[in-house]
């Protein structure tokens, strides 16, 4: 299990930095960059925490964790 | 002075067509107008006697030996001060040349120790026809001299003292013929202007600054004076102990990402000095002091050179054999991946490390140990590189060669020190600035750049640490209101759609130079004025270091830089482009061998199938195609109890990485660490297995520059460990089950060529050949790349990215008001393995940090006092330097000591897309303390201070 604190931090900052966007290309573009940078085991804790509540995140870096689920298990 | 004589044509080469003909003792020859008959004859293979020139240098016409006689001219004309005229007709030697070259030699003589070292000294050990290090003997020889008819007991120089202040090399003025070659040197080749003649006539002596020891002027002991010298005048204290070396090989410096060629001359297995190579690609021979002189390290006591284990890192080391260490690894990493899963496991690779060592590296961690768990430092310094020029140009690659700065007509210089961090490619900078390009600096602090002997900035903009995209945003707002788009370029060149997206956010009024003044603390006009400068140019080219990717939003900045160069046309030529100046010597080189989590060699990505295919059919191991950890993640899942064992090559991110207390807390978690080092470092204490390194001068390899240039690390000594690195990796991948063997380095060069386009082309035999490949190199680009992007973007066209300002979470408050930025000083690299055990200490004993003289007023803090520093993470102990070059409220030091703890007090904040550590804004308090700089305690002793 990651650090919750660095995940959430890491993934809302990613957002942070695509929020200009319209709102779904954005949620698309965090996805594709945490598919492509971030480890299986990663990606299934940030969906993990968005399941505990995920109260921490961003709407629109939950939102884009959302994306994952499905192409996400932890391997 | 070098042993291996490279041809010297006496002055330097003019560039153009060769349309002057002349004759030179019958030899018709044409060079290009404005050739000195000196380097025509040269050039006609026609040998002028010479002792105040040299090629590398502008004529100067003192030493009156090269005198010629031209048909139709009077008198004998000095021929490195003559250029050729039209159908000129030249005799270089005729009775009354040589009367008079004799009688010049002879005056010379008279006044010349006889014993010069290598005349005489060690004379017994020269080979017959061998030159000395004296070219002045060597003149006496060529013009027939004898007999010195005016004696030598006359008033001389020969008891003048000699200055032995500079740990490398000596200055006897003494052997000194005042030919100004040394001052010269240093003057248009390294561009300091530390040396003159002082005093006139039989006065005339060779001065360091005001008439000051070598030690305690300006000079930056770069060592050109030492080259240049035609005597034993400057002479290294290495070649006065050991006595000249027999014999060279080529090779290529260990330290930074300018990755000079070097002449490792030896006297049997002894290496002597280092020559710079005249014609090294980056270089072309020129050297710093860390290059040329700081080489010790290599063959200091300190080095470990047998492997070590112990069952915990609380157990004393325990010397074993290679077999008995890398079984000990093998076993111990299975067991690990046997109870946790293949992906608890992982490595690093070094970007001191050459790029065979780093492909046999990460090919380990990904076929034998079966999962993507590699990184490399480069995490730590130019990740958002890669990142930003992947995302707008297509590649992760600097786009120029560092001669292009030659035609650069405006520099735009951002978060770099080069003078410090990368000083051969300052002084081509330089070089290139005193010749009337303008250079404008974007730097928080004042660099030697902004004024420095024959240089000043057209522009400083002194901004706000951490804010370097509402800057490049500015700079964007303005190219793009004041109609100053190469709208054929974008036309032709880029796409149109994120051309026109970029161009309506760019365009906003919240990215004017007036708005983000609030932000930067830029002067709106002088911005304004900054950026026609770069716009209007005929070739602007960006330069950039750490100061621009270590930020939160370093990868956005790179992306910004590459909007900006596509916007004003500023790529695919000579004098332009974006040019990272790359940290280490192989940063260049480990990225591209495929060290990050998420990307195999030549950056191609592990869930691209058609490229993991390449590698699964040549090493028959089936890839993993999801992406591993970073090194931070690394740590966080270390702490975590996921991630257990850990294999590092050439690294030291105990000293390194930010937020020290986390490193080492992770480094303790795991369950197994194998060290790779030359050294016991900090994080070898956490290490249960140690395995020697090599040093640069053992290693067989190749190192890529910052300019993608590849040359050869040929070994100039057999490993003193005994081992190749990259054979240790193999036998431990092969311990694990996966058998990996190559004969020699040139067949894993020979593999990566095999696996990774952009090293189609590339092998030891052509590198031999050529001397050096700047990548891309394949069918298409045999010769290499010089300059990228020239026809078309790698991505086809160029992509333009909005970079909005997000500010960095890690904020000043009144708590911690000001803000630390770090980075290195010229003497010292990195994190001082090497430069700290050679006598590079005696310029930088230890890490000080610099204050603005009001931030240190208000706090009571005086010059040289021991102060706190306290973040929020941690506090350190150093001692003050009052300097006003740092800007009110920010405050900078160094991290080459481990005891000075300046990642002690930075944080985890990192980029946004890669990670890279926020190293260059950590906020901070700074108070006076009692307790002495951590360099003076024990690491106990350091208590907290409270605030």
């Amino acid at each position: 299990m990651s650090d919750p604190a660095a995940l959430v931090r890491m993934a809302n900052q990613i957002a942070a930095n695509v929020a200009h966007r319209p709102h779904d290309q954005a949620v698309a573009e965090i996805a594709k960059h945490l598919r492509l940078t971030w480890p299986p085991s990663m990606r299934a804790d940030l969906i993990a925490y968005v399941d505990g509540g995920g109260l921490d995140l961003t709407p629109l870096a939950a939102a884009a964790a959302e994306t994952l689920r499905g192409t996400t298990t932890r391997s | 002075m070098t042993l291996l004589k490279e041809p010297d044509y006496g002055t330097p080469a003019r560039v153009g067509e060769p349309e002057v003909r002349v004759e030179i003792d019958g030899i018709p020859v044409s060079v290009p107008a404005g050739t000195s008959v000196m380097r025509a004859a040269a050039l006609a293979g026609v040998d002028i006697p010479k002792l105040c020139a040299t090629d590398s240098l502008e004529p100067f016409g003192s030493c009156r030996l090269c005198l010629v006689e031209i048909e139709g001219r009077k008198g004998t004309p000095a021929s490195c001060t003559t250029p050729c005229g039209p159908d000129m007709v030249v005799s270089t030697h005729s009775p009354r040349l040589a009367r008079l070259r004799r009688g010049v030699t002879e005056l010379y003589l008279s006044d010349h120790p006889q014993d010069c070292l290598t005349s005489d000294t060690h004379a017994e050990d020269r080979e017959d026809g061998e030159d000395g290090e004296c070219e002045l003997h060597g003149i006496a020889a060529t013009v027939g001299l004898t007999h010195v008819r005016y004696g030598f007991e006359g008033r001389n120089h020969l008891d003048a003292v000699k200055d032995e202040s500079n740990p490398y090399f000596t200055f006897d003025p003494a052997a000194c013929i005042a030919c100004s070659r040394c001052v010269r040197a240093c003057d248009e080749v390294q561009g300091t202007f530390a040396l003159t003649i002082a005093g006139r006539g039989f006065g005339s002596t060779v001065s360091a600054s005001a008439g000051e020891s070598f030690m305690a002027s300006e000079c930056v002991s770069c060592g050109a004076c030492v080259q240049a010298c035609p005597t034993t005048a400057l002479q290294e204290k290495t070649v006065i102990a050991l006595g000249p070396p027999k014999r060279t090989v080529l090779t290529t410096c260990a330290y930074c990402g300018v990755g000079c060629s070097f002449k490792a001359e030896l006297r049997g297995g002894e290496v002597v000095r280092m020559v710079p190579a005249k014609d090294g690609g980056a270089n072309e021979g020129h050297s710093c002091v860390k290059g040329r002189f700081a080489w010790g390290y290599a063959s200091h006591r300190d080095r470990q050179l047998s492997p070590m284990v112990r069952e915990s890192i609380t157990d004393e080391w325990r010397p074993v054999s290679w077999d008995e260490a890398i079984g000990y690894a093998a076993s111990r990493l299975m067991a690990i991946q046997a109870e946790h899963g293949v992906k608890a496991i992982g490595g690093i690779t070094s970007s001191r490390c050459t790029n065979e060592e780093v492909f046999v590296v990460q090919k380990m961690i990904r076929a034998a140990f079966g999962n993507n768990n590699v990184d490399t430092c480069a995490r730590v310094c130019h990740a958002p590189t890669g990142y930003g020029l992947s995302q707008t140009f297509g590649t992760s690659a600097g786009t120029q060669d560092f001669k292009s700065v030659d035609q650069a007509d405006v520099i735009l210089l951002i978060g770099a020190n080069p003078t410090d961090g990368h000083p051969v490619f300052a002084s081509r900078m330089k070089q290139r600035l005193r010749k009337g390009a303008a250079l404008v600096v974007v730097d928080p602090r004042r660099i030697d750049l902004v004024r420095s002997p024959h240089v000043e900035a057209a522009h400083h903009l002194q901004l706000q640490p951490g804010t370097n995209v509402a800057m490049v945003n500015a700079f964007g707002h303005v190219v793009v209101t004041e109609g100053l788009v190469d709208r054929a370029f974008v036309a032709q060149r880029c796409e149109d759609d994120s051309f026109a997206q970029w161009e309506e956010f760019i365009a906003r009024p919240e990215n004017s130079p007036e708005a983000t003044e609030q932000i930067t603390g830029g002067p709106a006009e002088q911005v304004r004025a900054a950026v026609r400068l770069y716009a209007t140019a005929p070739n602007a080219a960006i330069y950039y270091g750490l100061g621009v990717t270590e930020h939160s939003q370093g990868s956005t900045m790179v992306m910004g830089m590459a909007n900006l160069a596509m916007a004003t046309g500023n790529i695919g030529r000579e004098g332009v482009g974006i040019n990272p100046l790359r940290g280490q010597n192989n940063v260049q080189g480990s990225c591209d061998m495929g060290s990050f989590p998420n990307e195999l060699p030549g950056y191609r990505p592990v869930g691209d199938d058609t490229a993991r295919r390449v590698f699964e059919e040549l090493w028959a191991r089936t890839l993993d195609p999801e992406p591993g950890l970073r090194i931070p993640n690394m740590f966080d899942a270390a702490i975590a109890g996921t991630y257990r064992g850990m294999f590092i090559q050439g690294e030291d991110i105990a000293q390194s990485d930010p937020n020290v207390k986390h490193v080492k807390a992770a480094l303790a978690s795991l369950d197994l660490l194998i060290v790779q080092d030359l050294f016991i470092n900090e994080t070898a204490a956490f290490a249960h297995v140690f395995l020697p390194g090599t040093s640069f001068l053992e290693k067989d390899g190749t190192f890529t520059n910052a300019e993608r240039r590849i040359n050869r690390v040929r070994p100039v000594m057999a490993p003193k460990s005994g081992k190749q690195e990259w054979e240790v990796a193999c036998e431990l991948a092969t311990a694990m089950g996966y058998p990996m063997h190559y004969a020699r380095g040139s067949e894993i060069m020979d593999e990566i060529a095999a696996t990774t386009p952009t090293f189609a082309g590339v092998s030891f035999a052509k590198l031999d050949e050529v001397g050096s490949l700047q990548w891309p190199c394949n069918a298409s680009a045999p010769d290499g790349t010089p300059t990228m992007h020239v026809d078309a973007f790698v991505r086809g066209k160029g992509h333009f990215v909005d970079t909005p300002f997000v500010a960095t979470d890690e904020r000043t408050s009144r708590k911690f008001p000001l803000v630390l930025t770090t980075g290195r000083i010229l003497s010292q690299y990195n994190v001082g393995a090497q430069t700290r055990r050679t006598a590079n200490v005696q310029w930088h004993g230890e890490d000080i940090l610099e204050i603005h003289p009001h931030d240190a007023e208000e706090r009571g803090i005086d010059d040289g006092s021991a102060v706190a520093i306290i973040s929020r993470v941690g506090q350190t102990v150093l001692r003050a330097k009052i300097a006003d070059r740092m800007p009110q409220g920010v405050v900078y030091t160094t991290f080459h000591y481990p005891g000075s703890g300046a990642n002690i007090v930075t944080t985890d904040y990192s980029d946004w897309a890669t990670n890279c550590p926020e190293y260059k804004v950590t906020a901070v308090q700074i108070a006076p303390t009692s307790q002495a700089p951590v360099s003076e305690q024990a690491p106990q002793e350091l208590g907290l201070v409270q605030l």
